[in-house]
């Protein structure tokens, strides 16, 4: 991963726990975070936006709204980008800053944004986020960057395996439904690189997330989408990895079948919820 | 089928694009000796339009290091008595190795398979390397570091002082654990001194450089490990414990601790997983007969395999489950771990870092 965009982490999220939160990461950078420290042969995608989350309980008070735009709009000084107001946020260098939401009541809601404080700080809204602040686990910064006096203290949050990897299924299929390719294939990438990492003890808390929600249409509609472009390595999704250049470029066509066949069975099993 | 001497140098003679750049514009087969001076040939080479200059050749059908090592005071003589005159070996293929030997001591090489390093001080420097080799007879070892000939090595390197005599070695790898023939080990010691890596007097056998040794069984291991016959397997228990605790009442050296589990036995990593060489799955099922097969998921792994290195010196240890229950398994040892884990990347060559020094030290008990 490029330094450059974890010093921008440090520095967004130095300020975010100062006033008592840890900013919650998803994304590319998130998985990133999340399995770091799980050194494989599988490759990790390198990004080069934040992709940020507000949570419901971060944005429940207007104070704390108030406060979160004033760091991002004033004190880290990110210019709202144009075309993405005022969810999609740009400072020197291209360091990019992409706000997602919680569905939270109470929120105004205009199209896609939720309007967090008018005309300042908006976030795109992500219904398959619903259930983002369970299971959350805490990165120390300093673990990333151990070399850098700064990041002492500084800690994020990144969603569970289960949540990220709903996040990127229907980003997925977002994608995929409107014929964007390339994004398509970072999120089917992700999807890979998520399932494959994650061990068993992160299959086991997902098994009781996915049984808690069960009923949720969310999670019904996660089902839908890997029965229906990730049930075989034939169909789109893990065809998709298949295109990417980045995955196992060392390998045969058989041996990245066979390295997508693994994952495609552990995907099917994790969101196979027991009724 | 290898090359005579003579084949090899009327080969290389009517094959210009070999040496290109290069020209031969004079050559004598067996010049007449003058003192210890004995070259199979003598050379005129020449770059059209630009220098030439003299080449005291030997051919070479088998140029182990040894062979090459046993030429280069015999090379070094043509040049102290002939002035102006350059070293160089033919051979039908010269390995990295040799390669690297020979540029050590300054002596010009081209082979068959058109490759070479000419250099003549101040006049003339090529290099052309990475062609590969055509004559693979002339490999002068194969396989001697996989499989159970790599056991020599392997003994070599746990008892550095050295074994008296060949039988010596031989008990020595089949008191622990190993079944191996006297002939083997004969035939794998000879590949081993003409690799330069064991030393043989009449009364010692022992290695000259154990970590050049460890490095070569290394990088046979790694490739070994990619052919053989295994198959994992799978399952979920929800205590591990049972699983050590029916190892510690299974016929002892069934099972083989290995892999990093065995590296978290050792103390050097952290492991959630319990994985276990088997010599046949199906009794390890019927012995293990409450484990779920999940091949998805799974926190205990069975690696069957029919070669039975893994279980060359290993160890029976003890451990204390939930603080009270001692049980006791085998596991593989220091050197096996260490092969185990360079193969594993990216993570285990970080813990096989941790084991060289240990190895090279020579615990016969690590």
């Amino acid at each position: 991963m490029d330094e450059m965009i974890l010093y921008q982490l440090a520095e967004l999220a130095g300020a975010f726990n100062k006033i008592g939160i840890k900013p919650v990461i998803c994304g590319g950078l998130g998985i990133y975070l999340g399995f770091h420290s799980r050194e494989s042969e599988v490759p990790l995608r390198t990004t080069n936006d934040i992709d940020l989350i507000l949570t419901k309980t971060q944005v429940l008070e207007q104070s704390r709204r108030e406060a979160i735009a004033e760091i991002i709009t004033s004190e880290l000084d990110y210019k709202v980008y144009e075309g993405g107001k005022h969810f999609q946020f740009e400072k020197a260098n291209q360091q990019r800053l992409d706000i997602l939401a919680q569905p939270v009541e109470g929120i105004d809601i205009e199209g896609f944004r939720a309007k967090f404080v008018k005309s300042h700080l908006h976030g795109h809204i992500t219904p398959e986020a619903c259930f983002i602040e369970e299971d959350l686990i805490t990165i120390s910064l300093s673990d990333i960057l151990p070399d850098n006096e700064k990041t002492g203290g500084i800690e994020v949050f990144v969603p569970s395996p289960t949540n990220l990897l709903l996040l990127k299924l229907f980003a997925f299929d977002d994608r995929d439904e409107k014929k964007e390719n390339d994004p398509a294939q970072a999120h089917a990438f992700d999807v890979y690189v998520t399932v494959t990492l994650a061990d068993r003890n992160d299959y086991l808390q997902g098994q009781k997330f996915l049984a808690r929600h069960k009923n949720s249409q969310i999670i019904q509609r996660s089902e839908s989408i890997v029965t229906n472009k990730f049930s075989s390595v034939d169909q789109v999704g893990w065809q998709r990895v298949l295109e990417t250049s980045s995955f196992f470029p060392n390998l045969n066509v058989q041996q990245k079948r066979e390295k997508l066949d693994e994952a495609k069975h552990r995907l099917v099993r994790w969101f196979t919820v027991s009724p | 089928m290898r090359l005579k001497e003579k084949e090899i140098l009327q080969r290389f003679i009517s094959s210009p694009e070999l040496y290109d750049p290069l020209k031969i514009t004079r050559y004598e087969v067996q010049p007449p000796v003058t003192q210890d001076v004995c070259p199979d040939a003598v050379i005129e080479f020449s770059i059209p339009v630009g220098p030439s200059f003299k080449a005291m050749v030997k051919i070479q059908s088998v140029p182990t290091p040894k062979q090459i090592f046993l030429m280069l005071s015999l090379l070094r003589n043509f040049v102290s008595e002939m002035k102006n005159a350059v070293p160089m070996v033919i051979a039908p293929y010269i390995g990295k190795r040799q390669a690297k030997l020979l540029a050590e001591q300054g002596v010009s090489w081209i082979d068959l398979c058109g490759n070479m390093i000419v250099q003549v001080s101040g006049k003339i420097y090529i290099e052309r390397t990475g062609n590969k080799n055509k004559f693979p007879d002339t490999a002068p070892i194969k396989k001697i570091f996989q499989g159970t000939s790599s056991l020599i090595s392997r003994a070599l390197l746990l008892k550095p002082e050295g074994f008296g005599t060949q039988y010596e070695l031989v008990d020595f790898i089949n008191n622990r654990n190993a079944n191996i023939t006297a002939g083997t080990v004969s035939r794998v010691l000879k590949s081993l001194e003409e690799e330069l890596l064991v030393r043989k007097t009449k009364s010692l056998i022992s290695v000259i450089d154990a970590a050049k040794l460890l490095e070569r069984l290394t990088e046979g291991y790694v490739n070994y490990a990619k052919r053989k016959e295994t198959k994992a397997y799978r399952f979920s228990i929800k205590d591990l414990k049972c699983v050590s605790m029916r190892l510690n009442l299974s016929q002892y050296f069934n099972y083989l601790a290995c892999g990093f589990y065995a590296a978290k036995i050792k103390g050097l990593a952290t492991t959630d997983e319990i994985t276990i060489l088997v010599k046949d799955i199906k009794q390890a099922r019927k012995e293990f007969d409450f484990i779920t097969p999940d091949a998805e998921f799974g926190n205990l792994k069975f690696i069957e395999t029919n070669d039975s290195c893994g279980w060359f010196n290993s160890t029976e240890v003890e451990l204390t489950i939930a603080s009270i229950v001692k049980v006791r398994m085998a596991m593989v040892d220091d050197i096996e771990l260490y092969l185990e884990m360079m193969a594993d990347t990216p993570r285990g060559p970080k813990v096989a870092g941790l084991l060289k020094p240990r190895i090279l030290k020579g615990q016969v008990n690590g």
